[in-house]
């Protein structure tokens, strides 16, 4: 069957989709790293049986049968979406994501919700239903989805990349992130944090699985006015590495936990038959700062929304309009959400929009000129995706940690350009040592291409 | 000391669409509370809006008959505040690329004509309705104009009486009528105007205190805010009281303006690019595919009335004021072959009718057909003129079939020749001494004739002609 040699680990042997969806369901039930916010049974059993059907009347493709889990932010018909938030802990929407429908459609199993940063905004420790453990040392953290997956519950899942967290969490949990180019996958459905980034990464063992997922999902949607224009999208992944030029920035060698990282990943380049170039940029070193500002105000706007009126958390006391808005807000949003807010109205509000949002339109402007350059000598870029190991629990409350990692992953967030994330080595722990390769837009496959030509 | 107003207009005009601008949604006056809804417009997460290419193109067109210069490339941004009626908490609208630039409104007032400038025209989403039931003590919010299309025409200062902004906005009323863009019409809250006023003493070269006057939706509501207002400027003024740039809010119950609540007047709205929004090309191809489909403005169906059909220029202004009074003027002038006829019906009846019943221009509806009928009628004198008001009246009202209308009411003032004649020359042998005083030079004993017949014929057969008979009995043998 088609599903051959995708995920084969995982399948241990099995090769039913009822027989998948139940192991699934199993290892979730059994799940103590509160990596899921939501199993639905009835839809996945319904779903597998389905599926079993549709095979026995000759139906395939890539992955037919096959469990996953979905994050939170990625909204499904009439199920709990709540985006890690308090706020909307009981909406239920009437519609779903356009990624959902394709994967119903292309016969795959969806398990449930995987728990997140609070929506998107926050940091490991922000979720309104408590942080995900780690899959590879319980005193530390993760992201819902990438735990999902490194414990073996689920072979795929789908996650937002808003700011490049799903990447380095997927990287730190030693499995593989593959984020497309913006505009390569449907946003309708997905509850919006930085509208001009965020694109459905997905997560698997190895890159063939993940970028087949990717595959199915991908692709023009006329109910996303950014969606681009190219139907479909498959990537081929034999496509030559050996040769490549590769750069490896020097802006990304600040500590000794980055430097090795990239120790590793060069080395894994050179048995590759790739020799990679250190190159020095001018402006690498300020990407996160500009995607932190538009990050605050487009999340900023995207949660406005959220004001007790219409759906979601409403504060159970209030004497007029304001303390309705007011209360139902402060009471159901985090921490974290309202930090970023309130960096995003300073950054939007009269006095500052020129210094701070309309440079960073400008840096991001500048920074596609220079990385379009480099491009057109070096079609791949190696840089870390961390300044240390996963967070300890209780360590980046109040998202300082996960802003500071944001140093690492804001380039293909800000330009929408095509990133592959694995673990390149493990450290004496035998924790995974995060890196990931990154291309010019549209170069998704060769991308892909290359982490698998490194044996991911 | 003499005082001069200053004042700039920016009007949002509801685009004559069938959807709303970023979702599928109808757009439709007056249904039901939040039937015309869905989670786009309702706010809900997870949706992104696309534009309805229709708007586009109706923005396109009010540029184009307010001589805008149409941008090639626009861009949409967010305008973010709180409040229940405005579902996702910002407002899709137009900062920094908006479509039009540039234009201009050319008006005629008492005293003469003027140019007024357009800064900017704009695309933007509409709010819902906040509705407060004081009796139950609460709010209640209708989406269904949540996210209907609207465009902003903003004027330059240019406006220094009530009688140029009203002069003004009759015109871009028409325009935009004309050209399809907007039902506009100010009863149903599709057309309103906020006034942007300051007063200085004639002849300073600066600007006094601005004052916004926000939403206003009636002609006559606009003319008294702007005569209390300024008012107000000029007191303050002369009393050396400080005036506040502020937004306020006209009661027209109370006839006044007040200050709006503070957090009204904040200012800041946090503007940015909408991210979910490319950018919007606009080719000089697809410009003029509008301006082709665009059909005749008012200003030149004036023009054509006067030189083309010898209408009276006044006249000619008030049937090329409204689409629908236009077309039925034309039509009915194209059916009978006569346009002055056809001018001088709906200009002394239909106008006059129109009033009478409270009738607004753009909502009579008179058909073509059976005006040109009735016309036809009078001009072959089977229809006498006081007998042609009596049907225009019952067309104009009840839309009553002309033909039966006729015969039923007894109006049909063909009368035989000969039975004319025979009964004509009865009357003369019958009065011999009118006949005598008339021969005699008395010229005025033809009207008592006349008199006489015209009773014994109550109303029919055509006065000319009898005239014209009577005078050939009465001349000597
Ligand atoms: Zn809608």
């Amino acid at each position: 069957m088609a599903t051959m040699g995708f995920c084969d680990d995982w399948k241990s042997g099995q090769s039913s989709s009822v027989a998948w969806t139940e192991k699934a369901l199993a290892a979730a039930a059994a799940d103590d790293l509160n990596c899921l916010t939501l199993l639905d049974r009835q839809r996945c059993q319904a779903q597998s049986q389905e599926v079993e059907q549709r095979m026995a009347g000759g139906f395939n493709g890539p992955l037919v049968g096959l469990p996953y889990v979905a994050e939170d932010a990625i909204m499904v018909k009439g199920q709990i979406s709540s985006g890690g938030s308090r706020m909307l802990a009981n909406f239920a929407p009437p519609f779903g994501a356009e990624a959902i429908r394709r994967l119903d459609q292309a016969g795959l199993v969806l398990i449930g919700k995987a728990n997140m940063g609070e929506l998107k905004m926050g940091g490991e420790e922000s979720s309104y239903f408590g942080p995900v453990i780690h899959p590879l040392d319980a005193a530390r953290r993760c992201g819902g989805a990438a735990a999902a997956v490194a414990s073996d519950i689920v072979p795929l899942a789908l996650a937002v990349d808003s700011l490049g967290e799903v990447r380095r969490q997927s990287a730190q949990a030693g499995v593989v992130c593959c984020k497309p180019s913006y505009g390569t996958v449907s946003r309708f459905g997905v509850i919006a944090n930085v509208s001009s980034c965020e694109q459905i990464a997905t997560i698997a063992r190895d890159v063939k699985s993940a970028a087949a997922l990717l595959s199915l999902i991908a692709g023009h949607d006329p109910k996303d006015g950014t969606s681009l224009p190219q139907e479909s999208y498959t990537y081929d992944l034999q496509q030559q590495t050996a040769g490549k030029k590769v750069a490896v920035l020097l802006d990304y060698q600040t500590g000794d936990y980055d430097r090795r990282c990239l120790e590793q990943g060069v080395s894994l380049l050179r048995q590759a038959g790739v020799e990679p170039v250190e190159v020095k940029t001018r402006y690498a070193a300020y990407a996160h700062l500009a995607l932190t500002v538009i990050a605050a105000a487009e999340g900023c706007n995207n949660v406005s929304r959220f004001d007790g009126v219409k759906y979601g958390y409403r504060a159970p006391e209030y004497r007029n309009m304001e303390e309705l808005y007011c209360y139902s807000r402060s009471q159901g949003l985090g921490m974290e959400v309202k930090q970023e807010a309130v960096l995003g109205v300073y950054v939007l509000a009269k006095e500052q929009y020129q210094a701070y949002f309309q440079k960073a339109l400008q840096l991001r402007r500048l920074l596609w000129q220079e990385m379009e350059a480099l491009f057109r000598e070096y079609p791949l870029i190696l840089t870390p995706l961390a300044a240390g190991s996963p967070y300890l629990a209780g360590e980046d409350r109040g998202g300082k940690l996960s802003f500071r990692d944001r140093f690492y992953t804001a380039i293909p967030s800000l330009l929408g350009l095509p990133a592959v994330a694995f673990s390149a080595g493990e450290d004496e722990t035998g924790l995974p040592l995060p890196c990931q390769l990154f291309g010019a837009q549209g170069q998704d496959g060769a991308v892909f291409a290359a982490a698998a030509a490194l044996g991911k | 000391m003499a005082y001069e107003v200053v004042m700039g207009l920016e009007v949002h005009a509801e685009l004559a669409t069938n959807s709303k601008i970023f979702c599928a949604c109808p757009v439709g006056y007056g249904a039901e509370a939040n039937l015309n809804v869905c989670p786009a417009c309702a706010g809900m997460p997870g949706l992104l809006p696309i534009t309805n290419k229709k708007v586009v193109e109706l923005a396109i067109a009010a540029g184009l008959v307010t001589n805008c210069q149409i941008s090639s490339e626009t861009t949409f941004d967010k305008k973010n505040y709180y409040y229940p009626d405005l579902s996702n908490s910002y407002q899709i609208t137009q900062l920094y690329a908006p479509i039009c630039r540039d234009g201009y409104v050319d008006i005629h007032t008492s005293q003469g004509d003027k140019r007024i400038g357009i800064k900017q025209i704009h695309m933007e989403e509409d709010a819902g309705k906040l509705m407060h039931n004081d009796m139950l003590g609460i709010s209640l919010v209708d989406y269904n104009r949540c996210s209907v299309p609207l465009v902003e025409i903003v004027s330059k200062p240019d406006f220094r009486s009530a009688e140029e902004v009203i002069a003004y906005l009759e015109k871009l009323r028409s325009l935009l009528r004309f050209a399809g863009v907007a039902r506009a019409r100010f009863e149903e809250g599709s057309i309103r105007c906020d006034v942007n006023l300051s007063v200085r003493e004639k002849g300073d070269p600066h600007f006094g205190v601005r004052t916004e006057i926000k939403n206003m939706n009636s002609l006559s509501a606009i003319e008294r805010a702007i005569a209390y207002e300024t008012e107000r400027h000029i007191d303050a003024i002369e009393w050396g009281e400080p005036l506040i740039q502020e937004t306020r809010r006209w009661d027209d119950a109370k006839n006044a303006s007040f200050a709006m609540r503070e957090k009204e007047n904040a200012g800041d709205y946090f503007y940015f690019p909408d991210a979910d929004l490319a950018p919007i090309e606009i080719s000089p191809q697809w410009i003029q595919q509008v301006r082709a489909a665009l059909p005749e403005m008012p200003d030149r169906k004036q023009e054509r009335y006067v030189t083309e059909w010898g209408i009276r220029a006044k006249d000619a202004a008030l049937l090329s004021h409204s689409p629908s009074l236009a077309r039925i003027f034309e039509q009915s002038a194209d059916l009978c072959g006569n346009p002055k006829e056809a001018a001088n019906w709906l200009v002394g009846e239909g106008l006059a009718l129109a009033k009478k019943h409270g009738i607004a221009i753009d909502d009579m509806a008179l058909d073509p057909e059976k005006l040109a009928y009735l016309i036809r009628g009078v001009e072959d004198h089977t229809l006498t003129r006081a007998n042609g008001k009596k049907l225009f009246a019952a067309i104009f009202s009840d839309n009553v079939d002309p033909a039966a209308y006729i015969k039923e009411h007894n109006l049909d003032a063909s009368v035989d020749q000969g039975a004319l004649e025979t009964l004509l020359a009865a009357i003369v042998a019958d009065n011999p001494k009118s006949v005598a005083d008339y021969q005699g030079g008395k010229t005025k004993a033809l009207d008592f004739l006349f008199g006489q017949a015209m009773r014994q014929l109550k109303g029919a057969g055509e006065p000319g002609e009898i005239r014209r008979i009577l005078e050939k009995l009465l001349r000597p043998e």
